[in-house]
């Protein structure tokens, strides 16, 4: 079961199932706490139209027994999900940006309909990090999203960046001016999720 | 290059040595190219070369360019230019430590014996070392030592108000310096002076001593010189608090010398664990500059050694780790991402066990299976044997730099062992703080292979190490029931085995059959004539880790998880524990210790009227607990937060992960502030809370008490038939080794 939801906004495509991942450009989610283990409830919709799924762990929060749970509801075996899907984590922001600048060579040997990126720019808050090489790497990472964007497949960021106290607070407009949609998520009072859109771009600009 | 030197007449010698240090960059040829050229117009002395170094992920050469740095103090900040001409030019080996780089460069290493050959200026003709970092029982330069502290209770931290006089002490001569006569920063610096030691070992010097003799010193305009280097400041480093493993810790600051070595043992782990013998140890094998390696983490220690062999081996040494995890299923992320394996322990008092523990489990599975970063899934071995679980393959045709370093430190390790068992009292104290020191290293090794900072770490290798310590167990444990000895409990690296009448040649012989079935050393850590396994504190019928006593042959007792074992216990009841265990350790069996208990309650009526009397030193009764935020933000009137508050109230600085010191004074008080009184601040009217800490006393007594009725029958027990040769042990990972060792 996915969460109760109320959607609002400017998207007219969004705003038919919430739960469905704009299919080309990059997406940000953001908004409410957890949003990394928000993005689980993405994922039924597409392992169910058999569609494959890279999942890049910034949160550290990929739940193998959620997406089992997900599965058995539907009566079928975990392994059906999770032969769609392949996950990788990183622990730095490092790891992180060299994840998303690989996407295009892990699709060469394992192809996948949509991308999942989590903590995205939250990883390069780590105030273990200097400045100078988390804004580069924030960059790079940037730069190798733009490159993912090109790509046919649906991708979709989830951030928890606004529940950080940071310096690096340009980070997050950085990534949303360069996302094709960006979507606020809010819980409310009546324990029901809101998405609002609140950017959505046309696919070719004049 | 700046060298202190002594000789055995401890004479001093102050050289200096030409060493221009190297960083490696990686990029496009045309990148490069600009960056040369960039190099080429700075004033200061950069030298390049194009030349090729091994990347260790790709295992393959790849072109880079060298700059060397001629001036050693700038070379970190020349790294950083580099970063901001071009954040695309990957740097390598560029934020490296230059005294350990030297060390790697010239072959030499902290406190080393060397031959040298200067010119009449102190400059460096020559310099060979005679002497090894792998020597096991080595000369030490004569040094001297000067100890300074604050008279009093040396655990409660000086910034929270605690006044007393200075004591210094050189060669058993001691001097008190107090505000009452010349002011002690005159005194102290006039005895530096006199007695130039070559170290300063302090009890809180990083954070209040020499801060604050530095202050007074400027206050009254003169020059406190306790460099012997001349012309240097103090090094002094900002305090911070942090997180690690979800707790938040606190890293005092640090006042470091220069030509001259300054040890805090309240900011030092590895002094106040092994002493200087292990300090030296530590900054021998790792070759970190002897001050940083008393105050860093021991995992710096291990990358070091790690980063060294890089160097020599021509491996480039990244800035970060960006080496990601592979793409796994989320059934295979389940399989793979697991830690060590436990069998809960059977609760409650069993006489003849035996402690059988895998010795350097980890470190030792590194060495023998090659498991590190660069071994686990290489591309050239495809065939290579899988590890158990998880499939991963292990490289077979080169040594991992990981295990290469810890093989080199179990080695050095066994071998002090053995010295350790023959040498006079003095000597075999001091080999055993050298293998304590080396046990530190080795303990956070396996961590750092999965730790995000660590530039060489690789989740995988992790993963691998623990699947492999699970299967061992697994096969330990299979054997043993196969041998009709029950699990009473299990742990990652130890067992508790138990068998009615089982003699110590039989556990003996069982100890040997692990050990030739899985490869790993395995030794027998005690006999116990009995073990009790405590429940949780919460639920009586719940076994929990970690919370158990145990007496062995000889009457030597194991504790874990009591109160005596904690850092914030007060004195009184540790000692009291301390007092009763003897006690109990005399019992050999269960009628026995209901006797012994008997006697054991009677400590505790003596502590508890000792108490009612008033008759206990307030030392004794001091909480020690740490902080988690700013005394400020605590929201709820916890009695540690009282205690911070009232410390801040009075104008300490606290921060979250420092410690508090308080003593219960009306725990049940309606007045939040009356509950407990921090003890910087006590005073002899506060008085102490009596029925508190008789509470506290009794808590502390109950597990003795518990669980010592006799055991319902025990379920049979259907043993797996298990020969050798089934299950793991033939896999080809195994085999492989099984057969190498042949």
């Amino acid at each position: 079961m996915s969460p109760p939801v109320v959607v609002g906004g400017l998207e007219k495509e969004s705003s038919l199932n919430p739960w469905a991942l704009p299919e080309r450009g990059v997406s940000v989610y953001y908004g409410c706490p957890e949003m990394p283990r928000l993005s689980h409830y993405f994922l039924p919709r597409l392992l169910l139209s058999g569609k494959r799924i890279l999942y890049l762990d910034g949160a550290n929060q990929i739940s193998p027994l959620l997406i089992a749970r997900f599965a058995r509801e539907r009566r079928l075996e975990p392994s059906e999900f999770n032969k769609l899907i392949r996950v990788s984590r990183a622990f730095t922001c490092f790891q992180l940006m060299e994840l998303v600048l690989r996407v295009p060579k892990i699709l060469n040997s394992w192809s996948a309909d949509a991308l999942i990126v989590t903590a995205l720019p939250d990883l390069f808050f780590d105030e273990d990090v200097r400045d100078h090489p988390a804004r580069a790497a924030f960059e790079h990472a940037l730069e190798g999203l733009e490159a993912i964007a090109q790509l046919p497949i649906s991708s979709a960021v989830f951030s928890d960046a606004n529940s950080f106290k940071t310096k690096r607070h340009d980070f997050f407009p950085k990534l949303s001016k360069q996302a094709r949609h960006v979507f606020k998520v809010e819980a409310r009072p009546d324990s029901e999720l809101s998405f609002t859109s609140e950017k959505t771009a046309p696919l070719l600009s004049v | 290059m700046t060298l202190w030197l002594i000789d055995r007449n401890q004479a001093r010698y102050r050289l200096t040595d030409d060493f221009a240090p190297a960083f490696f960059v990686s990029g496009s040829e045309e990148k490069l190219a600009r960056l040369q050229d960039a190099a080429r117009n700075q004033a200061t002395d950069l030298r390049t070369l194009m030349t090729e170094r091994t990347d260790l992920w790709l295992k393959a050469a790849r072109p880079v360019l060298q700059v060397s740095v001629h001036s050693p103090i700038d070379f970190v900040s020349w790294g950083r230019w580099v970063h901001r001409f071009d954040s695309r030019l990957q740097l390598y080996n560029s934020d490296l430590m230059v005294a350990s780089l030297y060390c790697w460069e010239k072959h030499l290493f902290p406190l080393a014996y060397v031959e040298v050959e200067a010119d009449k200026e102190g400059k460096i003709l020559a310099i060979e070392r005679r002497d090894s970092e792998w020597a096991l029982d080595y000369e030490m330069p004569p040094l001297k030592i000067m100890q300074i502290r604050l008279a009093g209770l040396s655990r409660i931290d000086p910034e929270h108000g605690r006044h007393a006089a200075l004591e210094i002490e050189v060669d058993g001569t001691c001097w008190e310096l107090d505000e009452s006569g010349e002011p002690p920063s005159v005194g102290f610096a006039r005895l530096v002076k006199r007695e130039d030691p070559d170290v300063i070992l302090s009890e809180w010097g990083d954070s209040t001593i020499l801060p604050l003799l530095s202050q007074q010193a400027e206050r009254l305009k003169f020059s406190l010189n306790l460099n012997r280097e001349p012309g240097v400041a103090v090094q002094r480093s900002k305090p911070r608090s942090y997180t690690s493993y979800g707790r938040i810790l606190f890293k005092a600051s640090a006042t470091t010398l220069f030509g001259r070595i300054h040890v805090d043992k309240q900011n030092s782990f590895i002094s106040e664990k092994c002493d200087f013998a292990g300090l030296w140890e530590l900054a021998r094998v790792t070759k970190l500059p002897i001050q940083y390696a008393a105050r860093t983490t021991t995992g710096t220690g291990i990358s070091y050694m790690q980063m060294e062999l890089a160097h020599r081996d021509g491996v480039l040494i990244p800035e970060q780790k960006a080496e990601p995890e592979d793409p796994k299923s989320p059934d295979e992320l389940l399989l793979a991402d697991r830690g060590g394996l436990v069998f809960v322990p059977k609760l409650g008092f069993t006489a003849n066990v035996a402690e059988l523990d895998f010795v350097s489990q980890f470190p030792s599975i590194m060495a023998r299976f090659n498991i590190s970063p660069e071994t686990v899934n290489c591309p050239c071995c495809p065939d290579a044997p899988r590890i158990p679980e998880l499939g991963y393959r292990i490289c077979q045709k080169r040594s991992g730099i990981t295990s290469r370093v810890v093989e080199r430190l179990i080695a050095k390790r066994t071998a002090l062992k053995k010295l350790q068992k023959t040498a006079e009292p003095l000597v075999a104290l001091r080999f055993k703080l050298q293998r304590d020191s080396l046990k530190w290293l080795l303990v956070c090794c396996f961590g750092y292979t999965g730790y995000k900072n660590a530039r060489f770490g690789k989740i995988e290798a992790h993963e691998a190490i623990n699947a492999v310590a699970r299967e061992t167990l697994l096969v330990a444990k299979e054997l043993a029931e196969s041998r009709g000895f029950e699990l009473v409990h299990a742990l990652v690296d130890s067992l508790y085995v138990w068998r009615e009448g089982a003699t110590r040649e039989e556990f003996e012989r069982l100890a040997t059959d692990i050990e030739e079935l899985t490869n790993l050393p395995l030794a027998i850590e005690s006999v116990y004539r009995y073990v009790v396994f405590l429940p949780s504190k919460q639920y009586a019928d719940v076994p929990v880790l970690n919370r158990f006593f145990a007496v062995g042959e000889d009457g030597e007792v194991k504790v874990r998880g009591l109160e005596c074992r904690r850092h914030d216990t007060p004195p009184l009841l540790s000692r009291m524990q301390h007092e009763v265990i003897p006690i109990l350790a005399e019992a050999h069996d269960r009628e026995s210790y209901l006797k012994k208990l008997e006697i054991a309650r009677m400590v505790l009526a003596d502590y508890e009227e000792r108490l009612a009397n008033g008759d206990v030193e307030i030392k004794d009764l001091v909480v020690s607990k740490r902080i988690t935020r700013e005394p400020r933000d605590y929201q709820k009137a916890g009695v540690t937060a009282i205690a911070a508050q009232q410390l801040f109230g009075s104008g300490v600085k606290l921060r979250p992960g420092q410690t508090v010191e308080y003593v219960y004074t009306d725990s049940e008080s309606a007045v939040s502030n009356d509950r407990v009184r921090a003890f910087a601040l006590w005073e002899g009217w506060h008085g102490y809370d009596r029925k508190k800490y008789k509470a506290m006393l009794r808590e502390a007594f109950q597990p003795f008490e518990l669980l010592i009725e006799e055991p319902a029958p025990q379920p049979m027990i259907v043993l797996r038939k298990f020969q050798r040769g089934e299950d793991w042990a033939s896999t080809p990972l195994f085999a492989a080794t099984a057969h190498d060792k042949s």
